[in-house]
């Protein structure tokens, strides 16, 4: 009921606003100020006024007046315009100046964090299970080339059964291999692969500690390639003989 | 003079001038925005006032009245832009805007000479209120209605004749009266007599509104701004301009009431069947224009709650 009686006179406030502004047309046309008034604001206290800086007493006068006089109230109308589009520009701008804390406080803001914590730990146990997974995938993959069938492999080397070798000191041939010729299949290359890594387990500490006798500055891993390349019969270099000057 | 000194020092760059020069501004916009309206205002009052104005666009505005060539080529530089923008948008096309920004320049600096020989300019009218660039848009706006209105009295065109006599036409009683509904010519007559009534009995209780009210009922139906532009004139939230228009309807109705029981001698009943109708009338009459307008009234209201 209520909304009925305010729709009623809505229409009707509406009904006398349209006449409203031909009336004002008409007196814009004919004498310019709209009835009898003359003492219009002046561009100071229109500019005031809009910006929202006069209070008090004058304000209530000024409000009086512009709500007589359409020239004023057009005239502060566009300057109320005007400024809020420069209020909402220098938001525009301040915003865009202090964007990177502005971003950073909307991450960490408690309604993101709410979310995005459970998310990211979510995705960091299914990583770490992805990893695991991937781990032990590697582990069977080894397994099965165990139980791979004996076949001659294209990688089939000829070494002298008197000569040792420096990689595969401990590799037994196969008993279907021919006497005097070794055929290092998958099996025997996965149990080789297993053999070096001891073997350089056990090598690093002589390794590291040959490496802080020379004093070099290189890696462990580069000089334990080097040492690789390098023949295990291979002499060891002698110790320069001492200069007759640091002789006793 | 405190008060004077006290703006010099605000100001990031007091253009060298010096209290005595400044004090007869200030003293200027105290009498008119204090002493004014409150002859009896306290000097806390007063300072208060002072503290608020604008230091750095006084100074300059005072600097370039007295002839401070540097003070105008800032101001220029300053605030070319804002004249400009502002000429564009009093004006319907882009040669009368640049003709309006340059008569700006020209009435700010002042065409006639004063007595003590200084150029009589618009400038002497900036009290430091609000801030400069609102200032010069509303001296742009001024200038551009004067000359709108000049031309408007000097140039009448057909077409302008045309144009009032459709828009007389339109804006006889019929509105008010339910036009072309009726064909009962006594019925008729009776009902443009009650929707003069009414019109009569709401332009007053119109005029009986607080000046706030008043207001906000020109800009909402008389200018056509939405409720947020009226609120942004008022300075109230576009919430608080709603709930203030969903009230101004309730006393609106109560004063229309009364004044045609009481003045028109109507019943109760008969103004509450003469709403209804005139509503009714008017809702048919203006439904295919105004309906953007009340589908954005609802919207309005539902946004302001």
């Amino acid at each position: 009921m209520k909304q009925a009686s305010n729709n009623e006179i809505d229409l009707l406030l509406r009904a006398l606003g349209r006449r409203g502004q031909s009336s004002a047309r008409d007196a814009t046309r004919s004498d310019g100020d709209n009835g009898n008034i003359s003492n219009h604001l002046d561009a100071d206290e229109l500019s005031s006024y809009a910006e929202g800086v006069v209070t008090g007493p004058a304000r209530e006068r000024y409000t009086q007046h512009l709500a007589e006089c359409d020239r004023c109230r057009g005239i502060v109308i566009t300057l109320s315009q005007s400024a809020g589009a420069t209020v909402r520009h220098d938001v525009v701008k301040h915003q865009t100046g202090s964007s990177f804390w502005s971003t950073l406080a909307v991450i960490f803001s408690p309604a993101v964090l709410r979310y995005a914590v459970p998310a990211l730990v979510v995705t960091a146990m299914i990583g770490i299970g992805l990893l695991v997974l991937r781990q032990r995938d590697g582990t069977s993959l080894v397994a099965r080339n165990e139980g791979v069938a004996p076949a001659p492999s294209v990688e089939s080397k000829v070494l002298p059964p008197t000569q040792p070798s420096s990689g595969f000191a401990d590799v037994q041939p196969s008993p279907t291999a021919p006497s005097g010729i070794s055929v290092y299949d998958s099996e025997t290359k996965n149990r080789q692969v297993l053999a070096d890594d001891k073997t350089s387990a056990t090598k690093a500490p002589s390794e590291v500690g040959s490496i802080a006798k020379s004093g070099s500055d290189q890696p462990p891993a580069v000089a334990e390639d080097a040492g690789a390349a390098q023949p295990k019969y291979a002499p060891e270099p002698q110790a320069p003989p001492a200069e007759p000057g640091f002789s006793n | 003079m405190d008060g004077a000194g006290g703006l010099l020092g605000r100001a990031s760059d007091n253009h060298s001038l010096t209290s005595e020069a400044l004090l007869p501004r200030v003293r200027a916009a105290v009498n008119k925005y204090i002493l004014t309206d409150d002859p009896q205002a306290s000097a806390d009052a007063i300072l208060e006032f002072i503290k608020g104005l604008q230091a750095d666009d006084l100074c300059l505005i005072v600097a370039c009245e007295q002839g401070d060539q540097t003070a105008w080529n800032e101001l220029v530089e300053r605030f070319s832009a804002t004249v400009r923008s502002a000429a564009r948008s009093a004006s319907s096309n882009e040669e009368g805007a640049e003709d309006l920004a340059q008569s700006i320049w020209a009435e700010l600096y002042g065409l006639r000479v004063r007595e003590d020989g200084k150029p009589a300019g618009k400038l002497a009218y900036y009290s430091g209120r609000g801030s400069l660039a609102g200032w010069l848009r509303a001296v742009v706006a001024q200038l551009a209605v004067d000359q709108h209105r000049k031309q408007s009295r000097l140039v009448q065109t057909e077409e302008d004749a045309d144009f009032d006599r459709i828009i007389r036409e339109g804006h006889d009683d019929s509105a008010w009266s339910g036009h072309g509904a009726q064909t009962d010519p006594e019925l008729e007559i009776s009902k443009k007599f009650a929707g003069a009534e009414m019109q009569k009995a709401l332009s007053k209780s119109i005029a009986a509104l607080p000046a706030e009210d008043r207001l906000l009922v020109k800009l909402y139906y008389f200018d056509g701004l939405r409720l947020r532009e009226a609120g942004a004139v008022l300075g109230v939230h576009e919430a608080t301009a709603s709930r203030r228009l969903t009230r101004i309807h309730g006393e609106v109705r109560q004063q229309v009431e009364k004044t045609l029981i009481e003045e028109h001698g109507w019943t109760k009943s008969e103004t509450q069947r003469a709403f209804s109708e005139v509503a009714l009338q008017l809702d048919a009459d203006i439904e295919p224009m105004l309906a953007d307008g009340s589908v954005l009234l609802k919207k309005e209201n539902e946004i302001a709650g």
